[in-house]
């Protein structure tokens, strides 16, 4: 009878089901390739990266170049590799920065509601209102381009959209019963965000920590390919493709594979997220 | 030849199997009810017969309409039957109609694909249907959106569309379950009647024998998708020759063993309460209206007393107990538990007031936090203590709690997801007992819980009443549970208490019209078939 | 009868009321943040346009020319007001009013856009809506793999990719053909799709201008919308494939099937309208994705649009025009989610008529 109505939540033990959903596990090869390639090159890289060697430029990929050589003779999966690092880390940063204010913030304006509530979230709308890439830009601009302004610049535009998630799914919770239950156990706002409210929203969080960190990844290739992100002589895989552009008509091989680069370790982590959400998501999966 | 004759149905999804070799007949003009708990498959009886069965069933056997066999008829032959020649209205009428279209072309719909007359004369005949339902197009215009419509309307406007071209068999899955007592009578009596009018044969399928008692010619009992047994209504259950069938009986007419006790003390003194709720704002300039869900409300509620507050949904009974419990602020008046004020009072003294009532909830499956194992749950109320207990004291007392209502010491690692609703409703029941309370508020404690369930539920809350002394306050629409258990009943109504007395005076002799309205509508298995 | 239909009406009328002004009062807000962030945090942004090199003296004419020595509010106001009647001032780099600026850009932006749009909803809701009544089959699983590959390419590589398949290879290929083998026999094959592409002359950037005719115009924007709307497309058919499914999956599909209708019937009359609703809110939400786009590709095929202007604007500090165009693309988000909400209004009758 009202047990079919009622929405069961996620329950323990959901790791093995993850690695068991094929989304995901493809997502998280495609993700840790990516990952273990810029792990290696803090220890190791075919090719020094900054080795400038004019007589071999714009090699096609072969044995001795796997992936072949840029315009200045430089190998490009050493490149790849290294800018991997570049990539992930301000992808993660950014997405550090959106969870640590953002969340917070949402689990506020759900607990307390009102004009605390109202408050924040037309502040979000005001920042949603700004074209991420856009504000990116006049941050990198005024501030000066390079890593760190890109980090700063992405990570802003985490905050909302996680106070956001964290809102609705904070809002969601906070009428059901074990709430109430929560409440008549004397337990206060902070209390029960901690123990009932976060834990049982970490699937929405997890879900869109992912998809946030691969629109930082391609955040960061957009602003470095506009050369906002890292500077010279740090490869990065934005800028890669920029260099790349200008050789099209004698090396196309320069644009392919930093390209594919990003879309494997975007297509990995949107994968991941998807996986993830299937497990997690009960009201989802029940659409399946 | 039967209307409706289902033959050996084995209905399997992968492994599990949901009917097991089921076997029925139901003839033109006839009303058939199906009873069973959760997990019997009526749902996939009343599926089956409809031929919309969902992806992955196999289903071997016959379901013979009027002969032919749906299992075997192509999609668009079942097209032409469904909805023409067999109608179904769901258990859910908040969710079963399209929220972006007419009432009226929802109705009409069905009269267009069948029919082929034109979409004016398809509305005439959906206004008729609406009218019979009793939606009047004068009140109702046929041009209403569902939302606009209370859960016993729309769940009209489902019949309306099921009956709309008088099909010869109409299958309502737990029309009522969904529905307060009061509304639950109206559309039970519009279905018969529509039955009888129409020589429809209806098929009832519902988890309550006294409904399917007052309504069915013949019944067919249903265990885990096997039939039980089947035969005319009156007959078998006044004969019961299964054990499960008596055990159905017997526990939808249980009625715990208890003392009655005198009432002690006043423990919980209410005065004069009032809630309002804010009304949507409807213009940026003028001040939003409110709604006064509770209504100048005083009651007293002595130590050791079991009292029952019924009333039909939407009563204001959930707002006045989450306002006992201090979840909700009352607008006025004052809320006094071994007479302090609760909404006055300190923080410690709220703290002493919260450990002497707890709560337990309907939903046996919403009320814990499925991240939680069941020590951590139950110990929570622990929270309410001055001083905090060790963790090895906390979990002693758990385990004593959890004994109290029957459970083991090795459910205290588990998590909630890996027990059954009743286990649940125990585990509740244990989490409110920690602190030692006075009170408990039970907010429709039984009512999500199938009736073998219900009675040990029930059985629970009737020795902690005689073993502690507990008070109770029951809230519930279901006048057997006030009448099974306590010894006092407040009739709730449009926010105000209208009638008080004592349970069986005030049931068995009715004076305010809500009262009356509520026993009248309630179905009582015991004088179906005394009568 | 006369006086509740009033009534509702009033109700859906204090809905649309209530819409505006919050776009309005974000609109204010926005503002403020675009003025702030222009005169308060860079610093001085007279110093900024003349470099760390210049003296003071010429960086206090500068301000005294730029109005900057008036009190902020004052400035603020007269920048808003001007914005609001057109006059946005001049460009510092390029000695003209920002007005004409913005107009010349607008005139590519705005058809770029359009264009991007138009395609991504017409490629996504098909593909969206096929997918979903394919579900659970091998071709929903192939189009939602080739959807996730669509999000996951980064618009300016792919914009790269176009135009060397479309104006560099069809060249090379020639020059393979002529040398026979492998790669010549294959590209031997594909010749009728190159020279297909050869005919089609597509630009590898730039763009003429609406006055050299408009069909030349429109091929100059053909390949960067496609870039534009392929991953705004994929995303779209996502959202379109599980918010079919969603309503699919609700009680009156049931009560639909149980009329007799037939699956088909049932998706188009019941679950389409519902589903719509929540792709309406991606839509309006990706209208942001969409600008930030236009930076991007406007600066790979050398548009001048406002998203290339403003780009440059920033990166050469003339802050007047930065902080005109920008104003101009928030108002455009807030206008366009502004839409979306009034949409709303008449695909769920909740919201016209609350009960």
């Amino acid at each position: 009878m009202a047990d079919s109505k009622t929405r069961k939540l996620p329950t323990p033990g959901i790791i093995s089901l993850a690695i068991r959903n094929p989304a995901f596990l493809t997502g998280l090869i495609l993700s840790l390739f990516i990952f273990a390639g810029g792990l290696v090159s803090f220890f190791w890289t075919p090719y020094d990266v900054s080795l400038v060697t004019i007589s071999e430029r714009l090699k096609t990929p072969s044995f001795v170049y796997w992936l072949g050589t840029d315009h200045f003779g430089r190998d490009i999966l050493s490149m790849i590799m290294v800018g991997a690092r570049n990539s992930i880390a301000v992808a993660c940063v950014a997405v550090g920065i959106g969870l640590l204010i953002g969340i917070p913030l949402g689990c506020w304006a759900a607990a307390r509601g009102g004009l605390i509530d109202t408050v924040l979230m037309r502040g979000n709308d005001v920042v949603f209102a700004f074209p991420a890439l856009l504000s990116a830009v006049m941050i990198t601009a005024i501030f000066g381009p390079g890593a760190v302004n890109a980090i700063i610049a992405i990570g802003i535009f985490n905050i909302p959209v996680f106070a956001r998630v964290a809102r609705a799914g904070a809002m969601a919770l906070w009428p059901r019963d074990f709430i109430l239950a929560a409440r008549a156990a004397g337990k206060n706002r902070i209390q029960i965000t901690l123990e009932h409210i976060l834990p049982n929203m970490a699937h929405l969080l997890i879900v869109q920590g992912t998809i946030q960190f691969s629109l930082g990844i391609l955040a960061e290739a957009g602003l470095s390919y506009l050369g906002l992100g890292a500077q010279p002589p740090a490869p990065s895989w934005g800028r890669m493709l920029a260099e790349a552009q200008t050789m099209m008509a004698i090396g196309p091989h320069t644009a392919l594979f930093p390209g594919l680069a990003i879309v494997i370790s975007v297509l990995g982590l949107n994968l991941m997220g998807d996986g993830l959400r299937d497990v997690l998501d009960p009201k989802l999966s029940r659409a399946k | 030849m039967s209307l409706l004759s289902i033959r050996n149905l084995i209905l399997r999804f992968g492994r599990f199997t949901a009917l097991d070799d089921v076997s029925f007949d139901i003839q033109a003009g006839e009303i058939v009810g199906i009873v069973g708990e959760s997990g019997s498959g009526k749902t996939m009886t009343a599926l089956a017969s409809i031929g919309l069965l969902p992806d992955g069933a196999r289903a071997k056997g016959e379901v013979l309409f009027e002969g032919r066999n749906l299992l075997e008829l192509d999609e668009h032959a079942i097209g032409a039957l469904r909805g023409d020649d067999i109608g179904m209205v769901f258990q859910e009428p908040m969710t079963a109609l399209n929220p972006v279209k007419t009432i009226g072309d929802q109705v009409a719909e069905g009269i267009i694909w069948h029919t082929k007359i034109s979409k004016v004369a398809a509305r005439e005949k959906a206004a008729q249907m609406l009218e019979r339902v009793g939606l009047a197009p004068s009140q109702f215009p046929l041009d209403r959106y569902p939302h606009e419509l209370s859960g016993g309307q729309r769940q009209r406007v489902v019949i309306a569309i099921a009956c709309a071209l008088n099909p010869r068999l109409l299958i309502a899955d737990e029309p009522t379950t969904a529905l307060d007592v009061v509304l639950q009578a109206q559309i039970l009596e519009l279905l018969r009647d529509l039955a009888k009018e129409r020589g429809m044969g209806l098929m009832l399928i519902s988890h309550d024998l006294a409904v399917v008692a007052s309504m069915a010619d013949r019944i067919v009992i249903l265990q885990n998708g096997k039939v039980v047994e089947a035969g005319p209504a009156k007959q078998v259950l006044r004969e019961m020759h299964e054990p499960y069938t008596r055990q159905l009986a017997k526990a939808s007419t249980y009625v715990p063993k208890r003392t009655i006790r005198s009432g002690g003390a006043a423990l919980l003194q209410i005065t004069n309460v009032c809630r309002d709720y804010a009304l949507p704002r409807t213009s940026l300039f003028k001040k939003p209206g409110h709604f006064r869900a509770v209504d100048d409300v005083s009651l007293c509620v002595n130590e050791g007393e079991m009292v029952a507050l019924v009333g039909r949904s939407g009563c204001g009974k959930s707002t006045l107990a989450r306002m006992i419990l201090a979840l909700h602020k009352p607008t006025s008046g004052s809320i006094k538990l071994g007479g302090i004020d609760i909404n006055a009072a300190t923080d410690a003294e709220r703290r002493a007031a919260r450990r002497n009532m707890q709560i337990v909830f309907q939903d046996p499956y919403g009320s814990f936090n499925p991240r939680k194992t069941v020590e951590w749950l139950v110990c929570e109320p622990l929270h309410l203590l001055d001083q905090p207990l060790l963790r090895h004291d906390a979990r002693q007392l758990a385990s004593a709690v959890l004994a109290q209502v029957g459970l083991g010491e090795d459910v205290l690692d588990r998590y909630p997801h890996q027990f059954s609703g009743g286990q649940r409703q125990r585990i509740a029941i244990a989490r409110a007992l920690i602190t030692k309370p006075k009170l408990i508020a039970a907010d429709e404690p039984v009512s999500a819980l199938d009736v073998s369930i219900r009675a040990q539920v029930l059985d629970v809350f009737a020795e902690l009443n005689a073993n502690l002394g507990l008070a109770c306050l029951f809230i519930t629409h279901d006048l057997h549970v006030a009448r099974a258990i306590t010894d006092r009943v407040l009739v709730m109504s449009a926010g105000r208490i209208v009638e008080h007395g004592k349970t069986s005076d005030v049931l068995d002799n009715p004076k305010s019209d809500a009262a009356k309205e509520l026993v009248a509508a309630a179905p009582d298995l015991a004088k179906i078939l005394g009568t | 009868m006369c006086l509740p239909f009033l009534h509702e009406e009033a109700k859906m009328i204090g809905f649309i009321v209530s819409r505006i002004v919050l776009a309005a009062i974000t609109l204010l807000l926005a503002s403020l943040v675009v003025f702030a962030v222009m005169n308060v945090l860079p610093g001085d942004a007279a110093r900024l346009m003349m470099g760390i090199s210049a003296s003071e003296e010429a960086v206090q004419a500068m301000r005294d020319q730029m109005g900057l020595n008036a009190p902020l509010l004052t400035r603020y106001f007269q920048w808003l007001l001007g914005f609001i009647s057109g006059d946005m001032g001049r460009s510092y780099t390029y000695s003209v009013p920002v007005s004409e600026l913005v107009s010349g850009a607008i005139s590519v932006s705005l058809p770029l856009a359009i264009m991007a749009l138009f395609l991504s909803t017409f490629i996504a809701i098909p593909f969206g809506l096929y997918a979903a009544s394919r579900h659970g089959k091998t071709a929903d699983t192939v189009s939602m793999g080739i959807a996730q590959i669509g999000i996951a390419i980064p618009n300016f590589w792919f914009a790269i990719l176009l135009v060397y398949a479309f104006v560099l290879l069809p060249f090379q290929a020639q020059a393979w053909i002529s040398q026979g083998g492998f790669w010549g026999g294959l590209a031997t094959l594909l010749s009728p799709i190159f020279n297909f592409f050869q005919w089609l002359k597509l630009p590898a950037g730039g763009f003429p201008g609406w006055e050299g005719g408009f069909t030349p115009a429109l091929k100059a924007l053909i390949l960067p919308s496609i870039a534009l709307a392929l991953p705004q497309a994929a995303i779209l058919a996502r959202v379109t494939r599980s918010a079919l499914l969603e309503v699919l999956g609700e009680d009156y599909i049931r009560t639909a099937r149980a009329k007799g209708l037939p699956r088909n019937l049932v998706i188009r009359r019941h679950a389409l309208r519902n589903a719509m609703i929540p792709v309406l809110t991606i839509l309006g939400l990706q209208f942001s994705f969409l600008l930030s786009g236009t930076i991007i590709i406007e600066n790979v095929f050398y548009l001048q649009g406002l998203g290339r202007m403003v780009f440059q604007a920033i990166t050469q500090r003339d802050l007047i025009v930065v902080q005109s165009v920008v104003m101009l693309l928030v108002a455009a988000v807030i206008l366009v989610n502004l839409i979306v909400d009034l949409l709303y209004v008449i695909a769920d009758p909740r919201l016209r008529r609350p009960a």
